[in-house]
């Protein structure tokens, strides 16, 4: 067994431990997430561990469904992934739900790791679901525990990747036909002639299930019932984490098998991502409360990078990367804040908040700094990522990346008015006398994400330099217009 | 008649059959069941040596193999595990051996070649059901539920007698493969054909004809339920396949019943809010999938068998895991179940997500293989069919395992040891049956 399989089916042999177990579990749990980061850690910085990957499971017309290869986006997303999960377990140590949370995000920890590694593009959509699920899960069993938002959330994933699967098929049964090649490897169905209009709507359908997952306009809708109806540690890893899914997807899985129709859909896929970002800033602006509003500011950013990764240019696509794991940090850091506020029993709602800076400066101090992250503030994470996808944008449909920077200047109404509500003005007279500031943990968490954040806005070079490899490989194809393609 | 190899199996199970009616009377009906399983295990032993031969009126190709196979191990699956509950406890004798004229008329079903032999498979496996749905022990439901069953599966049979009276006023044969026309070559033999479509159709409870199947899933005990969808509807399944492959011309109507079971099962189950009638209507959607793959052309029947099998499988697996449970419940009390039955449950939970098709359980990869050639048979209206109504089915399946329930008296739940094993085995066989296909293929 190989380092890889290990990587993936480590937090999938710990769930069940952990579901079995009735009390406690919370360094059992912590220590997987820890052995998990480390491993991530090595499969990035050392990425000729997986060389001698085997080719297991092979199934006759569907291909050796356990292929694994390591590619540095799937491990630059694979260490996101595994820096994400302790810190949502760390931040939920105290709730009562910690069990349930810690076994959905294990479970999809090791999903999210076997979809960076697969090369099978069935097993990609099996690890893809499972996600789903997890998710699914997470939302129905932490935080509201409503069952409507779990629901919701399968629905829109479920359909979608569906959506996907039959475009996959489609592709498949199209290879199959003209080779007499039936498998599901991306190798093999990168090669594929397909006609124009149906590798449009083949591209389509992929488009479908991914950018559900991301949320991309305009199936971004269940993202703030999601995010709000979970616990906020939970939605850390929902939406820092899971969101990579359906963007490695379409780099790695959607762009290179249908290049031509990539290219055919670079327009609307830009101008939906323009759309999103202004859409969900302004439903930032008018969020109900705390939660809704980290949704939707994560929703707004996010859109922001799909309109990067549609571009299909050089520079927007490095944005896009780069804003999708800033995202995670700066989201996780958001998130975080709601849950220290929930674990000292406020609502989130705006009518019980208001002069918190008063009670807790600590908080209120790590809350501006994520907040002015997320403003795009040059220094931290998300301003180069941001920068690079407008600026590349720009060249390829100037109109829609200008719209987008509407959203981004939206951005910055949203957040300093959000932050005015809850952190400055007059002490709230329904807030608790005796309200703790930030404890030692919780204190260092914020310092490991704060650093992060930081690190990645001052020095974006050591990430983007790997990511101009990691383009060649993956986006070349595609940004070469179609070799393949008819 | 000249005995002929291929018969082999049925007469293995006609003869253990007979035996196991003398068993109550030699008192000697405890073990009946057991001797049942073991009849019906040599019986699957017997048709993988028959394997690819031809007889008069059957014929063990590779599909009636593998549904011949499963269906025998089917029955000796369940046999053996209702031998541990008490609703077979009297005449555990004429149990068993109804249940194995049942398998003997549903391996005639699967294997057979010829009109008239297809009808009395049907007939031998129809009315062992009115007994067993209305088993000594069960209550009134049941009761209500073996008379409906009794009323419109006659009407079903009736409809194919008269399709086969059509066909043979069409062109004088009675073979489903004629050695120089097509069945459905003249009007007579194409009304005919329709006709045996809308009996077997209304067998596996493709709409339009489904009207039945949720009140005999909420009424029939559940024991009773895992012969009844995971034997006799897969038996039907394999007579449709053997049907729609030698008449291409049905393909058409195949796609429309497929399409509407689809939608009304999708629908029916989402609005049912009973556990049972849920699992009846979605029956129905299922029997659309299945029909999904049989349109598709030549291709589509190795689909088709697949997920005749896939879904026996699941059959048995939601039926075993429901037999524990008392039988009026709406709905599953996990808790309850989690702490008495672990195993058990585990087997319900799986068999629920693979009847949704979550990878990778096997329901997952059946109906993948049904889209695949769907796609390929150029039916992409009913591949996308099959995707939506797939994603829809989480909706009530996973409302089935998130429900919080409870049961008032826990003790009216049925605890088996034994049971364990075989819901072990059934999580195996769901979550990682696919894993095999490689060395079945050979």
């Amino acid at each position: 067994m190989n380092l890889g399989s290990v990587f993936i089916l480590l937090p999938w042999l710990a769930a069940p431990w952990l579901a079995t177990r009735r009390t406690g579990g919370h360094c059992f749990a912590m220590a997987v997430a820890l052995v998990e980061l480390v491993l991530a850690l090595v499969l990035r910085l050392a990425p000729g561990m997986l060389h001698d990957t085997s080719h297991a499971l092979f199934i006759p017309m569907l291909g050796a469904l356990w292929t694994l290869h390591d590619g540095l986006l799937g491990g630059t997303l694979a260490v996101l992934t595994a820096l994400l999960l302790p810190i949502s377990l760390a931040f939920a140590w105290r709730l009562p739900e910690f069990r349930a949370l810690a076994l959905a995000a294990l479970v999809m920890e090791g999903a999210l790791f076997g979809l960076f590694l697969a090369d099978n593009v069935l097993m990609f959509y099996i690890f893809y679901e499972i996600l789903a699920l997890a998710g699914a899960f997470l939302i129905l069993r932490t935080g509201h525990k409503s069952r409507t938002a779990a629901l919701l959330f399968l629905l829109y994933t479920v359909v979608g990747s569906l959506l996907f699967l039959v475009a996959l098929v489609g592709v498949y049964v199209l290879h199959g036909a003209q080779t007499g090649v039936y498998d599901f490897s991306v190798l093999i169905l990168a090669d594929t002639r397909i006609p124009a209009t149906a590798g449009l709507w083949m591209f389509l359908g992929m488009v479908a299930g991914l950018a559900v997952k991301m949320p991309l306009f305009p199936l971004h809708s269940w993202a703030s019932s999601s995010y709000g109806a979970a616990a906020p540690a939970g939605s850390i890893f929902l939406s820092g984490a899971a969101v990579t899914a359906g963007a490695y997807g379409l780099i790695h899985f959607a762009m290179p098998m249908l290049p031509q129709a990539a290219l055919q859909f670079a327009p609307v896929g830009i101008t939906l991502g323009a759309i999103g970002t202004l859409y969900g800033a302004f439903l930032a602006l008018n969020a109900d409360n705390l939660r809704h509003f980290a949704a939707y500011a994560s929703v707004s950013h996010m859109n922001l990078a799909g309109l990067g990764l549609f571009a299909l240019q050089a520079q927007a696509m490095r944005g896009g990367i780069f804003l999708l794991i800033a995202h995670g940090l700066v989201s996780a850091g958001l998130f975080g804040v709601v849950a220290v506020m929930e674990a000292r029993g406020l609502t989130g709602e705006w009518a019980g908040l208001g002069g918190l800076f008063r009670r807790a400066p600590r908080l209120g101090a790590w809350m501006l700094f994520f907040f002015l992250a997320g403003m795009g503030l040059p220094g931290l994470a998300n301003f180069p990522g941001e920068f690079l996808s407008l600026a590349g944008a720009f060249q390829v449909l100037p109109w829609a990346a200008g719209l987008a920077t509407l959203g981004i200047l939206a951005g910055v109404i949203y957040f300093l008015r959000i932050y005015e509500r809850v952190m400055l003005g007059p002490l709230n007279a329904v807030l608790p006398d005796a309200l703790a500031d930030l404890r030692q943990g919780e204190w260092l968490l914020f310092w490991v994400l704060g650093l992060l954040t930081l690190w990645m806005g001052l020095d974006p070079q050591t990430v983007l330099a790997h990511l101009g490899t990691l383009l060649s490989a993956h986006g070349s194809e595609a940004l070469g217009g179609g070799g393949h393609g008819v | 008649m000249v005995y002929s190899p291929p018969l082999l199996p049925l007469l293995i199970v006609a003869g253990a059959a007979v035996i196991a009616f003398l068993g109550d009377a030699l008192r000697i009906g405890k073990i009946m069941p057991w001797w049942g399983g073991g009849a019906a295990i040599a019986a699957a032993i017997s048709i993988m040596v028959e394997k690819l031969t031809l007889g008069d009126f059957l014929y063990w190709n590779s599909s009636a193999t593998l549904l011949g196979v499963y269906l025998s191990l089917a029955t000796a699956a369940g046999l053996t595990f209702v031998a541990f509950h008490p609703l077979p406890r009297k005449l555990s004798g004429s149990f068993t051996g109804l249940l194995l004229t049942a398998l003997t008329g549903s391996l005639m079903l699967v294997g057979g070649q010829n009109l008239l032999f297809l009808f009395v498979g049907l007939e031998l496996q129809v009315l062992p059901f009115f007994a067993l749905l209305a088993w000594p022990g069960s209550g009134r439901g049941a009761l209500e539920a073996a008379f409906k069953y009794a009323l419109l599966a006659a009407l079903a049979s009736a409809q194919f007698a008269i399709g086969i009276a059509l066909i043979y006023l069409g062109d004088g044969s009675l073979a489903v493969i004629p050695p120089f026309s097509g069945m459905a070559g003249t009007i007579y033999g194409l009304i005919g054909v329709l006709a045996l479509l809308a009996a077997l159709s209304f067998e596996i409870a493709a709409a339009p004809f489904h009207a039945w199947v949720a009140d005999i899933y909420q009424g029939a005990p559940a024991p009773m339920l895992i012969f009844l969808s995971g034997v006799g509807k897969v038996a039907v399944m394999g007579a449709l396949i053997t049907l729609v492959s030698a008449t291409p011309r049905l393909q058409l109507p195949v796609a429309v019943i497929a399409a509407a079971s689809i939608l009304i099962g999708n629908l029916l189950a989402y609005r049912a809010g009973h556990l049972r009638r849920m699992l009846g209507h979605s029956a129905i959607a299922h029997a659309g999938y299945f029909l999904a793959a049989l349109a598709a052309g030549p291709v589509g029947t190795i689909a088709a068998s697949a997920y005749a099998l896939v879904y026996g499988i699941m059959s048995v697996g939601t039926f075993m895991g429901l037999s524990s449970l008392p039988e009026n419940s709406v709905a599953i009390p996990w808790t309850v179940l989690r702490a008495r039955q672990p195993v058990l449950a585990g087997l319900l939970g799986v068999t629920l997500l693979s009847l949704a098709g979550m990878p990778p359980s096997i329901g997952f990869f059946a109906k993948l293989f049904v889209i695949i050639v769907d796609i390929h048979g150029q039916i992409l209206w009913l591949a996308l069919l099959v995707a939506f109504g797939s994603a829809f089915s989480f909706v009530y399946y996973l409302s089935a395992l998130w429900k919080p329930a409870t049961l008032s008296n826990p003790d009216r739940l049925l605890c088996r040891r034994g049971w364990e094993g075989f819901a072990a085995l059934g999580i195996l066989m769901l979550a990682l049956g696919w894993v095999l296909v490689p060395y079945g293929m050979g």
